[in-house]
């Protein structure tokens, strides 16, 4: 494996059971699945933001915790460095590894403890590690790391309670809780889709300041096409379980092939009441993932559709400067 | 040629009765929608964006009636009468039938143990003397019309069987059937996935076109507005701080508000790099604990001492362009 890559998955696959209840899971012959990640496969380099995109119940928000660990992979591996994370133990190794690699949560309303002051809650991930030799130095871990985040002055803010602090402020708590450890690879599932606009960019500048200033590799998990294009480096467009595109950011919004991808840039209204509107309205809804169509899984909404879409499964490739899974570009 | 308003809101105020008195949510908020225009009312969590929009529709329950909730003040002129003086009954006339809403959340809003194609046609079915044969036809036939497939069938479902985007279509067929002059659409895309939304928007804009709709178009994303708004009111803590047409709002912000809220929304079409990051500082205010002055003002950076005392007046700076704020010809 190269040595710039920071984190590896490998055909990555994730089926959730369908929970029937008792008496039909006895009577029915196969239970069914949900096909949440159906062999996802990317790296994600060194220093490098890279975002995922799609929309509700494509698959991201799945693929981002399997590459933590956080849910056990049907199949397919992740290689984090040189550690093969979905071969360790999970019991006594996971947790040392956790201390290279950490997430944050969408809904900051959420993701704290309500119980816990400022304090406790950044403080905890340096003592379940044990980071710090002394609570002097666990105190100024834990200034340190509210003062990045511009929730000054520290000292008022660590004996706060959640329920004492506004939205934005609650998710700064939980990126300084990811950042304490000063983490090598970071996981952002819709960090801001739950703030007003006027506070996402502040807290995405940080978000960015820190991956900068920590050297750390980046995964970011959005719905929001427009704001990956301006964090990401490169970006894999997902729909049902699968990415349908990837490749760097600039080509892949300039120029997208997949019909998915243009589809998805088309829809997005743009704050400019002068720009030119490109009219690409694909029709219907992403359809269930319980019993995904057979062959190309956006067949059924697909504009240039053809017969060979609903046979055959697009394999991932690379074409020309990035690698595209639709039977358009295939010969 | 003078254009004719068809919904004119004069000074109104909507307070909520809570434990620490009476707090005021709309602040005197001055509105026009013309004839076959649409009115876009952008503001962030908390701006009193939906309270304006019940409010006008009488739907805020009074205060003295049963547990008093909301006082509220203000003159509501909607072709030339005033909302406010009407008996119950009458408004209910005016409700179901001139005046429509569509709330958030479609889904919810629906009845969830009465037919999908009966729903749609109540308000018909209450308010005029049609027969019930002619009625489903209506129905089917507006069902058709928001494209959702197979209407005689579905004619006959309930909410449930209808996902998120066909629930807001639903509500759509539902408000059109009455051929109302005015729509009151409260951010009509927001539980929507972006290529479901875009078809929403599109179904909106030939309703729109089709039925010479007027509209207040109640959002917090821009992107929205600037694609489906001929003016725009951006409300701020209860207050109108910026009025004038969609392209000076977008060109030629002039409050420092609407300044940072754009500044704080990326362009798809941006280049990467272009786009700053960033927000305002500082969150929305508590309504519990008004602001004295402008506001806007602890957040501003143009804040000068008078800005804490003095309430800023709504300055004309050019035709139809109207500015709350006292530094405007400075900044």
């Amino acid at each position: 494996m190269t040595k710039d890559v920071s984190m590896e998955a490998r055909n990555l696959v994730k089926h959730f059971p369908l929970h029937l209840g008792f008496l039909k899971t006895m009577l029915s012959k196969d239970i069914p699945y949900v096909h949440a990640v159906d062999g996802v496969s990317f790296k994600i380099r060194r220093q490098e933001i890279f975002g995922l995109v799609g929309e509700s119940g494509c698959g991201k928000t799945t693929t981002g915790r399997l590459l933590l660990r956080l849910v056990e992979p049907t199949a397919g591996e992740v290689f984090f460095k040189d550690v093969e994370v979905t071969a360790i133990d999970l019991e006594r190794e996971m947790r040392k590894l956790r201390r290279r690699m950490q997430i944050i949560f969408q809904d900051p309303y959420e993701s704290l403890n309500p119980r816990m002051s400022v304090f406790d809650i950044v403080a905890e991930p340096l003592r379940i590690q044990n980071v710090t030799e002394s609570e002097d130095e666990l105190r100024d871990r834990v200034a340190q790391a509210l003062e990045d985040l511009d929730l000054n002055p520290p000292d008022e803010f660590m004996y706060r309670f959640p329920h004492e602090l506004s939205g934005g402020q609650r998710q700064r708590v939980a990126i300084g809780r990811a950042f304490v450890l000063r983490p090598e690879f970071l996981v952002a599932d819709e960090p801001v889709s739950m703030l007003d606009v006027s506070i996402r960019s502040e807290v995405l500048r940080l978000l960015m300041s820190l991956i900068e200033r920590y050297n750390s590799s980046f995964l970011y998990i959005t719905h929001d096409i427009a704001l990956a294009r301006h964090m990401c480096n490169r970006i894999g467009v997902m729909y049902l379980g699968k990415i349908v595109e990837k490749g760097s950011t600039d080509k892949l919004i300039m120029e997208p092939l997949h019909p998915y991808t243009e589809a998805l840039i088309a829809a997005v209204p743009v704050p400019d009441p002068t720009a030119r509107r490109t009219k690409v309205v694909i029709k219907g809804e992403v359809p269930s993932a319980i019993n995904p169509p057979p062959g190309c899984r956006f067949h059924t909404r697909c504009p240039y559709v053809m017969p060979i879409c609903s046979k055959e499964e697009p394999e991932l490739v690379e074409i020309q400067d990035r690698y595209l899974a639709c039977h358009k570009y295939n010969g | 040629m003078e254009k004719q308003n068809i919904l004119h809101v004069k000074n109104l105020k909507a307070s909520l009765h809570g434990k620490e008195g009476l707090i005021r949510i709309v602040d005197g908020v001055d509105l026009k929608v013309f004839k076959g225009e649409t009115l876009g009312l952008v503001g962030e969590t908390g701006a009193g964006k939906t309270v304006t929009a019940l409010a006008i529709l009488g739907i805020l329950q009074p205060l003295g009636e049963g547990k008093p909730l909301w006082k509220v003040e203000g003159e509501v002129l909607f072709k030339d009468k005033d909302l406010r003086a009407l008996s119950k009954d009458e408004m209910r006339k005016v409700r179901g039938m001139e005046m429509a809403w569509i709330p958030q959340n479609p889904i919810p809003s629906l009845h969830p143990i009465e037919m999908i194609g009966h729903q749609t046609g109540e308000a018909v079915e209450f308010h005029q003397d049609i027969e019930t044969q002619r009625i489903m036809n209506l129905v089917v036939e507006h069902l058709g019309q928001v494209e959702i497939a197979d209407a005689e069938k579905r004619y006959y479902d309930f909410r449930d069987q209808f996902s998120g985007g066909e629930g807001q279509r639903i509500l759509i067929a539902m408000s059109l059937i009455r051929n109302p002059s005015l729509l009151i659409a409260d951010e009509p895309t927001y539980s929507l996935d972006v290529t479901v939304q875009r078809q929403v928007l599109e179904l909106l804009k030939a309703m729109k076109r089709e039925f010479n709709l007027s509209m207040l178009l109640i959002t917090h994303n821009l992107g929205i507005v600037a694609e489906m708004a001929d003016h725009v009111a951006v409300m701020y803590a209860g207050k109108i701080v910026e009025y004038g047409d969609v392209v000076t709002i977008f060109k030629d912000p002039k409050h420092p508000y609407t300044r940072g809220l754009l500044a704080a929304v990326p362009s798809i079409h941006m280049k990467k790099g272009l786009f700053k990051f960033e927000g305002i500082p500082g969150d929305h205010p508590d309504p519990r604990y008004p602001v004295p002055g402008c506001k806007f003002h602890p957040r501003c950076a143009h804040a000068k001492p008078s800005c804490s005392t003095e309430v800023p007046e709504m300055i004309e700076t050019e035709p139809e362009h109207l500015v709350a704020c006292i530094r405007v010809n400075e900044i």
